[in-house]
């Protein structure tokens, strides 16, 4: 019976992870849109839509150390609590990300209707590598979480082009620096964000298995075991 | 896994007549470690912690197949005095069970049916056994009182001090502290960590946080067979057991 009530909590909470995940997916969405199109009042909503993300997150923790405090969680139970208050502190920076995005609208003088693809194919992918890592936190899909995973390298790539587009921009004539600069600005934290959504990944294989991608390629990287992390520390 | 082992069995199975208890266990139990047996009811934990200072010759129809090693002999062997495998490994059961004499005659119990006699050497292993287990500040004034005029939580540290008197090499602990406060299974929980440091220490224990804070290894046991035997910190964090990772989180049991 106890059993039931955390599971049933448990699940609760994992609701308000996807919701918190769902309006983190928006607010990217909506502060590329302000920021091609110069809508001041849309970067305005973002930026006071944060406050929910902050506030989300610090209720979602306060559940979440309910349930650890009050039913003692073990193993899997455990680690998907962990990954929890892990995966809200992630997703609270990519609101920070929106948001900084968005008061890049706020400062700009530029009143421009500015069309990037690439800017555009980056924040659909972000949408989408974002909606997959909450699925696969929500299915247990360890398959689909390594997928979210490995596809920052697609947004890092995207990232490497619209910064390279851009100073070739600023070279053809200075007047376009003020753009360029907003742009790059704007796209970095596009690809912060494609960072984090691929860390949440990472956690979602964690709380399934147990061993985390990240350590597997220190693993490879430095061919050394878990526990020579530390001598690592000190040589490097 | 690592370290000297103290204790190990081999194929050990233990039959009751024809219900057949223990099932094929090779487990080895670690030199100065505290070794945690869990598992639900019935599922041979006591039969198994039973078998490791032969107890179960006192179960009628009981009957054991395989090897319990000692230090590199069989406990089982016909040349083994079981009075001497006793006083090696010792045992503290889950209800406290002081003998109906004087605090101090509980503690020197032991050491006399080993045959000291000499008042002074008496004394002394009385201190220092109430002293290691703990008790020694409480009753220090009142050594002739009757044990029974204890608390729970004194009587069992009191057996603990009996056990400890006769210098076991292994201490078993049989769910000591089920019928304890928490408070006094803080203490004995305490006592077992500092009792590691000289002896190894096996300890059966329902309470699944009991195991986890204090054991070193941890053992599940289902249905008479040895599921899974781990460090302690993977079991709890991560079992490779599917059968260990419901009972832990209490999905069965």
């Amino acid at each position: 019976m106890t059993k039931e009530a955390f599971y049933s909590k448990l699940k609760m909470v994992e609701d308000d992870v996807i919701e918190m995940g769902n309006i983190c997916i928006s607010a990217l969405e909506k502060s590329t849109e302000a920021f091609l199109n110069y809508d001041k009042e849309l970067a305005e909503k973002v930026v006071k839509g944060d406050d929910l993300i902050d506030i989300k997150e610090m209720e979602i923790e306060d559940k979440c150390i309910k349930l650890i405090a009050l039913y003692q969680p073990v193993a899997t139970d455990l680690r998907t609590i962990l990954t929890i208050i892990k995966i809200i502190s992630k997703l609270e920076k990519i609101g920070d990300c929106a948001s900084k995005i968005a008061k890049i609208t706020l400062r700009s003088n530029l009143n421009i209707k500015r069309e990037n693809e690439i800017i555009t194919t980056m924040t659909e992918r972000l949408g989408e590598m974002l909606k997959d890592a909450l699925q696969a936190f929500k299915n247990r899909d360890e398959n689909l979480a390594r997928d979210v995973y490995a596809r920052d390298k697609k947004i890092d790539k995207l990232y490497e082009q619209l910064y390279r587009e851009m100073i070739s921009y600023i070279v053809e004539d200075p007047r376009n620096i003020t753009m360029a600069t907003e742009t790059i600005f704007m796209a970095k934290y596009l690809e912060r964000s494609g960072d984090i959504i691929a860390s949440i990944g990472d956690r979602v294989v964690y709380m399934i298995t147990g061993e985390r991608i990240k350590e597997e390629e220190f693993e490879q990287k430095y061919k050394v075991e878990k526990i020579k992390y530390i001598k690592l520390e000190r040589e490097y | 896994m690592g370290g000297k082992i103290k204790m190990e069995t081999k194929n050990l199975n233990l039959y009751y007549g024809n219900f057949h208890a223990l099932k094929n266990i090779n487990l080895p139990i670690y030199e100065n470690k505290i070794t945690a047996l869990i598992g639900p009811s019935g599922c041979g934990k006591s039969s198994f912690i039973r078998c490791l200072n032969r107890l179960n010759d006192l179960v009628p129809n009981a009957r054991i197949e395989g090897e319990i090693i000692l230090d590199g002999k069989n406990i089982y062997d016909e040349d083994v005095d079981v009075v001497d495998l006793r006083k090696r490994v010792g045992m503290v059961f889950q209800k406290p069970n002081p003998f109906p004499m004087s605090i101090y005659d509980n503690v020197a119990f032991g050491p006399r049916i080993h045959g000291i006699k000499d008042k002074d050497t008496l004394d002394e292993i009385v201190e220092w056994a109430l002293k290691k287990a703990a008790l020694w500040d409480e009753v220090k004034d009142d050594l002739k009182k009757s044990a029974f005029e204890l608390s729970g939580g004194q009587q069992q540290r009191l057996c603990i001090a009996r056990t400890i008197a006769v210098k076991p090499e292994v201490i078993l602990f049989d769910e000591p502290t089920s019928a304890l406060d928490p408070i006094s299974t803080q203490k004995i929980e305490d006592l077992m960590i500092e009792l590691k440091e000289d002896y190894t220490v096996v300890v059966v224990t329902h309470n699944m946080q009991q195991a986890s804070r204090v054991s070193d290894y941890t053992a599940f046991f289902l249905l008479g067979e040895l599921i899974e035997f781990d460090k302690t910190e993977k079991i709890f964090l991560n079992p490779s057991r599917k059968e260990t990772e419901d009972y832990i989180s209490g999905r069965f049991g």
